[in-house]
């Protein structure tokens, strides 16, 4: 086991009128490997979750894992262990702050003491995994790229240090069909060399396509977790979260209810072709 | 923006898409008189939108709403919020009142007029900066990837609250969007690429437009890519649907 919540709470401003209970009792592990998805209504907790995965919050209830070591009993390895999971913030372009994208991209290598000499190639990989050029963009100013090139650097930041979890919240909002296409495609191919991913999201289409496993939030708490197919089977459960289906789940809905019916519940545009094709073919047309 | 030319009506719901970087946001800021025009004329309802009283009553009449609610919201209180516009164009108090109630009805926001917009969902707070638009009685609502940022039921929220404004107060609605699925649903898409116009018109005709769509750096919806796969299978569907609704009216008939 990589990470595991064991019972974690989380209250923002405890001990005061506006006290806030953001995650409750929540367990959950990831493997080596996986690739999950945590969905949830706005204000369900899945940020929340996604810091306290990381390492950044201390929870006020529960443990913390990281391959089976409690990461808060000693606080003097908590640097040494948080290489275990990297987080990726909502708007993470935000945080770019140094002079040149090299210096920027290296800045949790330098300061977790990484030897001067491995440097360069730590961030050549980051930005290669990331799609920066290297020799192209090394040496240019974070803050004169273009929109995506700026998330692109700001994740190269955290997969630096290759770390074996990759937290991303939110990681394609704001950017335009391609350029959210191109990073989702580039996070698969990490996750395929070893890499497991944990991705907040609000796009259910996204989240059915990538995901091996769904964790579902709802106030703090996990309400169900499981494979995308057995979660977007429960329609109902996902409309009164405020969630909803992907779109040929929706579609499979759709033709339901105008009778016709199809053997299994489509996620992708792949699976609905074949299931139309073979709906159709079958009934007597 | 290089030079383009296009006119929207009142109560007409047109949808603006293309690239990071291609000029949407700009043009929305044209809109309303927030950025002056370096070159040609932009007019709201007649009137050009530079000089400091051309500019307000551009502004007054074409309300913005921003992707970040958060960057929006001034007051603690949900029906602070909404007055501060019609305070501010100097509508007497007792109008005031009126307005206030009347904007946060029409977006569903009436019984939360007393809460704090900080403890709101990200949707409702969004629904509340459009109220605080409605308010100042625009003509025309001008919104910037207003429902990237929402969870489902937020976008779901906000985007009949804009069918409801543009049909019950025939208020002009123009949604700039990286959600091609949400242009699917408008009269009318504008597709721009660095900075110019390259198609305005029927989304079943834009949107399925492959060679168009490809110099934008768009996809199709992906129950167009559905519709044009079936047909190509031999299924009796047109390759212009652009909607599932669109698709299981067509598979069902």
């Amino acid at each position: 086991m990589l990470v595991e919540l064991d019972a974690v709470g989380y209250t923002y401003l405890a001990n005061s009128a506006v006290a806030d209970n953001a995650l409750n009792g929540v367990s959950m592990a990831v493997d080596e490997g996986e690739f999950i998805a945590v969905i949830g209504a706005t204000g369900s907790g899945k940020t929340t979750l996604a810091q306290v995965m990381a390492g950044l919050l201390r929870p006020d209830a529960g443990r913390v894992l990281y391959e089976g070591a409690d990461i808060w009993r000693d606080r003097k390895q908590l640097p040494q262990r948080r290489r275990l999971a990297g987080l990726v913030f909502q708007e993470p372009e935000r945080q770019l702050f140094e002079m040149t994208v090299e210096d920027d991209i290296g800045f949790w290598p330098r300061n977790v003491g990484v030897a001067a000499a491995e440097m360069p190639g730590m961030v050549e990989k980051a930005m290669t995994a990331v799609g920066l050029d290297y020799e192209a963009f090394r040496g240019r100013s974070p803050f004169g790229l273009s929109g995506g090139e700026m998330r692109r650097a700001a994740i190269a930041g955290i997969l630096v240090m290759a770390p074996p979890l990759l937290i991303l919240d939110e990681p394609t909002v704001a950017l335009d069909p391609v350029g959210r296409a191109g990073l989702l495609e580039r996070m698969k191919k990490l996750n395929r060399e070893g890499t497991a991913i944990m991705l907040v999201s609000h796009d259910m289409d996204e989240v059915a396509e990538l995901a091996d496993r769904v964790i579902v939030m709802d106030k703090g708490r996990i309400v169900v977790e499981g494979a995308p197919r057995s979660i977007f089977s429960q329609g109902e459960l996902l409309a009164k979260l405020g969630l909803e289906l992907p779109q040929m789940a929706r579609l499979a809905k759709l033709l339901a209810d105008k009778g016709l019916a199809l053997r299994s519940l489509p996620l992708t545009l792949g699976e609905m072709e074949d299931e139309i094709l073979s709906a159709l073919g079958e009934s007597p047309a | 923006m290089s030079p383009t030319t296009f006119s929207v009506a009142p109560g007409e719901f047109v949808a603006i898409v293309g690239a990071n970087g291609s000029g949407k946001s700009t043009l929305a800021k044209l809109m309303n008189g927030l950025l002056a025009p370096t070159a040609g004329l932009v007019m709201v309802d007649g009137r050009p939108t530079t000089g400091t009283e051309n500019a307000q009553k551009a502004r007054r009449a074409v309300g913005m709403v921003f992707q970040n609610p958060d960057n929006q919201l001034v007051a603690t209180i949900v029906e602070d919020d909404v007055a501060f516009g019609p305070e501010n164009l100097g509508v007497p108090p007792e109008r005031i009142r009126e307005r206030v109630d009347e904007a946060l009805r029409a977006v569903g926001m009436y019984d939360h007029r007393f809460n704090d917009p900080h403890y709101l969902s990200a949707g409702q707070r969004q629904k509340v900066a459009i109220a605080g638009i409605l308010a100042m009685s625009p003509d025309y609502i001008v919104l910037d990837e207003p429902t990237s940022m929402l969870d489902p039921a937020g976008r779901r929220d906000v985007l009949r609250t804009l069918g409801t404004l543009r049909r019950e107060r025939d208020i002009g609605v123009v949604l700039i969007t990286h959600a091609i699925e949400e242009a699917a649903g408008a009269e009318r898409v504008i597709v721009l690429r660095n900075g110019r116009i390259i198609a305005d018109g029927d989304p079943h005709e834009v949107l399925t437009d492959e060679q168009l769509m490809a110099e934008a750096s768009l996809y199709a919806t992906k129950a167009n890519r559905l519709a044009r796969r079936l047909a190509a299978g031999g299924v009796a569907v047109s390759a212009d649907l652009i909607t599932i609704e669109e698709v299981a009216q067509a598979l069902c008939l």
